[in-house]
């Protein structure tokens, strides 16, 4: 059955497509643009978010992956607003005019889009969710997520405050969650109203982190026919909830556990993604966050089937390679596919739930996003 | 006034491929506005929430660069053209 890819860098979009799995054709799109997200609504229309430090936020449509029109409208926070400053701090290298120091918040990206219930449902940075009824015509915020009682003690991670997952109930459209960097996994059960934080049993990013909003989750996957059942790839762990989130413990059998900067130990890794069919779990393993790159060099996969043990697959991945794979650079076609992009550009591809790879494109820039689409 | 705005190569794809669009205004913001008010995938791009034209973005008119903070204040004559192109980084 043929699928696309759409493989997000900084500079474009590259459209992989292929009829067999096996041979891919490439065509870049959005020249010029970051491209940071994608998704796919049920009617088979394809969006692409898109930033710029100079022209800001904005998203693409295509109903064929090759002619991509820009939308009229996108994520945007109220004038009244107040920004986190510690988020304009780290966004602010490109600040020339100083204008963040008026403190208002800022749309600077959207880490992820997700269709569900004939909706589409943005998550941004600076952290928050806004929701689309009309293919993406039209964004409201939600403020019950965006103006949480909690939000003044959120610290923002390493790339700023973002909300870079975004999972809703397939079941029920009123049930969602949201993570967080570095404030950690909410969710709703009441469409949005009203949030809680869903961390108990995740360490905290560091010590000294608000105990329920100083998580540093990296990514969340789920079946959303099956909703409750989490895996969460948090900076200091890998962990699964079995009941909407309530509550978490550590699954890290046959993972590789790494030290820390901090002395604590566990394993580290961004990208989380699950094979619905299948009900594997995937993870790319880094060795810390000192050093961010695969421990020894060998480029590896671990997968979970049961949930609860992990196994390397590094069939045809290269060793002697020091790259990383970013949290939204890996996706699965939900039929036994799994994809993932490095930062060193290259896109690797396996039909057989990570028994084996295929690297399938090289030479792009750093690839910040990875969505895999059946025909 | 009438003038000339040129579209730096990313921003093209909003005027259908065109270099350069026309637009009214007394000053640079105004016609900028103008522009944003024809033109909401521009206006995107063009404007952040508070409704200032973004941080970042420099025009380049009648042989001076202007920053985007000072557009409102920067009058311009019929025919002018203005340039929009942003703050160079790197290097």
């Amino acid at each position: 059955m043929p699928i696309s890819l759409i493989v997000g860098t900084p500079k474009g979009a590259a459209i992989l497509s292929s009829k067999d799995g096996k041979s891919w054709s490439e065509e870049f799109v959005m020249r010029g643009w970051p491209v940071t997200a994608s998704a796919r609504d049920d009617r088979g229309r394809h969006y692409a978010a898109v930033n710029s430090p100079n022209y800001g936020v904005a998203l693409f449509a295509s109903d064929d992956l090759k002619i991509w029109n820009q939308l009229g409208a996108a994520p945007r926070y109220r004038p009244e607003d107040r920004g986190n400053p510690e988020h304009h701090r780290i966004v602010s290298q490109m600040d020339f005019g100083g204008q963040l120091k008026s403190g208002g918040r800022f749309v600077d990206q959207i880490w992820t889009l997700i269709a569900a219930h004939g909706n589409l449902y943005a998550g941004v940075s600076e952290a928050g969710l806004f929701i689309s009824r009309d293919r993406g015509e039209s964004w409201e915020p939600v403020d019950g997520f965006n103006n949480h009682p909690s939000r003044a003690s959120w610290v923002p991670g390493f790339g700023g405050l973002g909300a870079h997952t975004v999972l809703v109930d397939g079941k029920d459209a009123n049930r969602m969650w949201v993570g967080v960097s570095a404030a950690g996994f909410f969710r709703s059960d009441d469409g949005g109203k009203t949030w809680s934080p869903k961390n108990k049993g995740v360490n905290p990013a560091v010590e000294s982190a608000p105990a329920t909003t100083g998580q540093c989750v990296h990514h969340v996957a789920h079946d959303p026919g099956n909703a409750g059942v989490l895996f969460r790839q948090e900076h200091r762990g890998v962990y699964r909830s079995d009941d909407g989130g309530d509550n978490w413990r550590c699954i890290e059998d046959g993972l590789p556990v790494t030290e820390l900067s901090d002395g604590h130990r566990c394993s580290f890794g961004f990208p989380m993604v699950m094979d619905r069919a299948s009900k594997s779990v995937f993870v790319v393993p880094l060795d810390g966050d000192n050093f961010r790159f695969p421990r020894g060099g060998q480029l590896a996969v671990y997968r979970t089937e049961d949930g609860e043990r992990w196994s390397a697959k590094t069939g045809g991945l290269p060793a002697n390679t020091f790259t990383s794979v970013l949290r939204g650079a890996m996706a699965a076609d939900q039929q036994g596919g799994v994809y993932f992009g490095t930062a060193s550009g290259a896109v690797f591809a396996s039909a057989d739930r990570g028994e084996s790879w295929q690297q399938i494109a090289a030479g792009l820039p750093r690839i910040t996003s990875v969505e895999a689409y059946r025909a | 006034m009438r003038v000339t705005v040129q579209l730096p190569p990313v921003l093209r794809h909003t005027a259908d491929g065109a270099r350069t669009v026309a637009a009214e205004g007394a000053t640079i913001a105004a016609a900028i506005a103008d522009l944003a008010a024809r033109n909401p995938a521009l206006a995107l791009h063009f404007h952040d929430e508070a409704g200032r034209i973004r941080r970042n973005i420099v025009f380049l008119h009648a042989g001076e660069a202007v920053r985007a903070g000072d557009a409102a204040s920067k009058a311009v004559k019929d025919g002018d053209e203005i340039v929009v192109t942003n703050a160079l980084a790197g290097g």
